[in-house]
């Protein structure tokens, strides 16, 4: 035990494993005790390591393999009972898993006897992905693979696999689908409609429902392939498969593919693919000088004969101009890339971890003089711990010293709601951005791309008004939302 | 034979416990039988060890690993297993993953049932199959004759002879419904395969007579333990899916065994 800033410090290593959510769960659950200041319960990986090391915890050497526990209490005597807090909260989570008397299947295979399911979903570490997708592919089942971190050959293996054999796998790292009505991964609540939705983006998924759900008009289907899906190394095969399951789905009158910036020859391809379909499609593809989400979104309501409505925003309009630089932290991937392209034609060139050209590179740190946005949902920055829309810590840490860095001028954050997503994320970050305006010792704008709707669990409302209560400005549409951070910092140039 | 040099691929795979208890243990050198890209065959002192690509059936001898296609090995040439892992030239093949490829037990109900239903769902589908033996096989096979085996064993091209995959079908199916001419065809076929048939053939009906085949082909009896129609008929599929005629013959020799054990004719079989 060691005093640190801020009281006093312990770090242990333990020989367990839980996986992230659980771990996230046992954090929160000793936070709470009475004279605990910061509770980390976490794998060993490097990039948890370097979270502890700038939380001020000096952790001994471990492997990824080893569990960390990293308490800051108050005073000695509050370490004992958080210690013990967490060997019950690992203890009741393991007693959970285990309540019921059915011995559970040994396989995704065994799984799939047992139920009556025409697609499985893994959810396990990366590494350990690809096996138990092509279990569900043997055993003759579409497969959505949740997990990131799966290496791009084995991703294209399944997909050819699946294929050959007329199934579909939608990921890895899809996120987001909407399959007979029911909502997998992080899912919005939305109505049913009578569009189709195939994306190589689960945030750009998310965020055309939800701007079609503002303007009354439902989705019937969300497929998603994995944002690596329209790459040249996968060509689109799964994007191909998913068109035609919706082309031949007679609830589907229209359908919408999005997708990060692909590959030029997969797009072209997809292009003439998508023409040869009974179903008209529009294709809403991410790139410098195409439409953003929200035009495509207004192009889907245009086909449809709907008029574009003004999209809901909250809060006052936030001051400028000011000086500085804009700094963006994001959960969605594709929220960041369709930001980076807004603010790129404006104001040049954006560092990032998902970077448009590779010379925009950031370095671990995650720094940069100039403008830069950062994705906190990328692969390397989940190793080990979970997607920052269940856990925010790293960018919640990154905001605090953003703001503090006198060079941010405006910063631009992203919020997802809808199932599986933070129960309310509201409530970590908002006190976050007040925190941050009024450390900044400055005027410091702060903008928000809040994406979700009045139906989902956290309540797109309640969540935009506590962040506008905070001192942001809140916007339904991302591209709004980045072009106002735009305006912000550009009109002081 | 000198040892092949040390592997430059280093890949994961899954098996099944028996293909285990060979790869564990001091080093065994095997040599390649049939190389392919999807498929490369070892003989290990008399059992075929099979090391697959991930687009080949998970066969009860085989490795199964993720790689799209294996690299190129030439018949002949050595390979060994040691300390759970395969290595043919260039790649070396740890087994962490178990795949179950054993057969359920079937009750007598259960073998009626499964009879009857899977009789319904392959309709005339088989009758390719049934048209490649000789006349009279399955009437022998049905009455647990021994002199079938000389009429099926090795009969057909290629690695697994149709034959063979209808007597294998049979013996997993017997083993599973407790089949009262199991003991005198299991004895027949193993006295004889070794002569009659390739390695990979001979050790697969080795395994079927253990209760072993390929998952699908677990699945399939699983529907019948089950009664769960769904799993029989999407397992059917699966199975009528896996080579030109090698799923489709496990089916026949399967409906063989399954009928043949509830007819009147071999009271109290499935007991």
């Amino acid at each position: 035990m060691t005093a640190v800033r801020d009281g006093f410090g312990h770090v242990e290593i333990r020989s367990a494993y839980a996986d992230s959510v659980t771990l996230l769960q046992v954090s929160r659950q000793v936070a709470d005790v009475p004279g605990v200041l910061a509770a980390q319960v976490a794998m060993g990986t490097p990039l948890n390591l370097e979270v502890l090391e700038q939380m001020g915890f000096d952790v001994p050497p471990c492997t990824p393999n080893d569990m960390v526990v990293a308490l800051r209490v108050t005073t000695e005597g509050d370490l004992a009972p958080a210690l013990a807090a967490v060997t019950a909260a690992l203890t009741a989570t393991t007693r959970r898993s285990t309540g019921d008397d059915e011995v559970p299947p040994r396989t995704t295979r065994s799984a799939l006897l047992r139920a009556d399911a025409g697609l499985a979903l893994v959810s396990v570490p990366g590494a350990h992905a690809t096996v138990e997708a092509m279990d569900a592919l043997d055993a003759g089942r579409d497969v959505m693979v949740f997990s990131d971190n799966v290496p791009v050959e084995q991703e294209l293996l399944l997909k050819q696999v699946a294929t050959e054999r007329g199934l579909l796998v939608m990921g890895p790292d899809c996120g987001t689908a909407m399959v007979g009505g029911l909502g997998l991964g992080f899912a919005n609540v939305t109505e049913p409609g009578a569009v189709g939705i195939v994306a190589a983006s689960g945030t750009g998924c998310q965020q055309l429902m939800c701007l079609l759900a503002a303007a009354g008009v439902g989705v019937g289907a969300a497929l998603g392939v994995g944002g690596r899906d329209l790459s040249a190394a996968v060509g689109g095969l799964s994007t191909r498969t998913a068109l035609a399951r919706l082309d031949a789905d007679p609830s589907i009158d229209r359908i919408v593919v999005v997708s990060k910036p692909p590959a030029p020859e997969v797009a072209s391809a997809l292009e003439e693919y998508a023409a040869g379909l009974a179903t008209p499609v529009d294709l809403a593809l991410l790139g410098p000088g195409r439409p953003d989400l929200t035009a495509a979104a207004a192009s889907v309501l245009a086909a449809l004969g709907r008029p574009e409505p003004a999209w809901p925003r909250w809060g006052s309009p936030a001051a400028g101009p000011v000086s500085g630089y804009l700094r963006g932290l994001f959960v969605g991937g594709t929220l960041c890339d369709e930001a980076m392209i807004v603010a790129a034609e404006r104001l040049g060139p954006i560092r990032s971890n998902i970077p448009l050209s590779a010379e925009l590179a950031l370095d671990s740190s995650l720094t940069a003089e100039g403008h830069l946005m950062v994705d906190f949902g990328d692969d390397g920055l989940t190793q080990g711990r979970a997607h920052p829309m269940i856990d925010p810590t790293l960018r919640l840490e990154h905001l605090a010293r953003l703001a503090a860095d006198p060079a941010t001028g405006v910063l631009l954050l992203d919020v997802v709601l809808g199932h599986g997503a933070e129960p309310d994320p509201a409530a970590l970050l908002a006190p976050a951005v007040s925190r941050a305006i009024a450390a900044a010792g400055r005027p410091l704008p702060v903008v928000v791309a809040c994406v979700g709707t009045d139906h989902d669990p956290q309540g797109l409302t309640r969540q935009a008004s506590a962040l506008a209560a905070a001192g942001a400005e809140v916007h339904l549409s991302n591209a709004q939302a980045a072009r106002r951070a735009v305006e912000l910092v550009e009109g002081s140039r | 034979m000198p040892l092949p040099p040390p592997p430059t691929l280093h890949v994961v795979g899954s098996a099944s416990i028996w293909v285990l208890g060979q790869v564990a243990g001091p080093r065994r050198t095997a040599t390649v039988l049939h190389a392919g890209t999807d498929a490369v065959y070892l003989d290990l002192e008399g059992a075929c060890l099979a090391v697959l690509a991930a687009r080949a059936v998970q066969v009860p001898c085989g490795v199964r690993t993720l790689l799209p296609r294996l690299p190129e090995v030439e018949a002949g040439t050595a390979a060994s297993v040691h300390d759970g892992s395969v290595i043919v030239p260039g790649c070396e093949v740890l087994v962490t993953n178990i795949v179950d490829t054993t057969v359920p037990v079937l009750g007598a109900d259960d073998t009626a049932w499964g009879a009857e239903q899977l009789a319904t769902l392959v309709k005339e589908r088989l009758d390719p199959v049934s048209g490649l033996l000789p006349p009279g096989a399955l009437r022998l096979l049905a009455d647990g004759d021994a002199a079938v085996v000389e009429r099926l064993l090795g009969l057909g091209p290629g690695l697994t002879p149709v034959g063979d995959d209808v007597l294998a079908g049979w013996l997993a199916t017997a083993v599973a419904c407790r089949h009262p001419h199991l003991p005198r065809l299991r004895s027949t076929v193993a006295l004889a395969a070794s002569e009659r048939t390739s390695v990979l053939s001979a050790t697969l009906l080795a395994c079927a007579a253990r209760g072993e085949g390929v998952p699908e082909f677990r699945s399939l009896l699983i529907g019948v333990a089950t009664r769960n129609l769904d799993v029989l008929d999407q397992s059917l599929e699966l199975m009528l899916r896996i080579g030109d005629t090698s799923g489709a013959g496990l089916v026949l020799g399967s409906l063989a065994a399954l009928t043949s054990a509830t007819t009147p004719s071999t009271p109290g079989a499935a007991s």
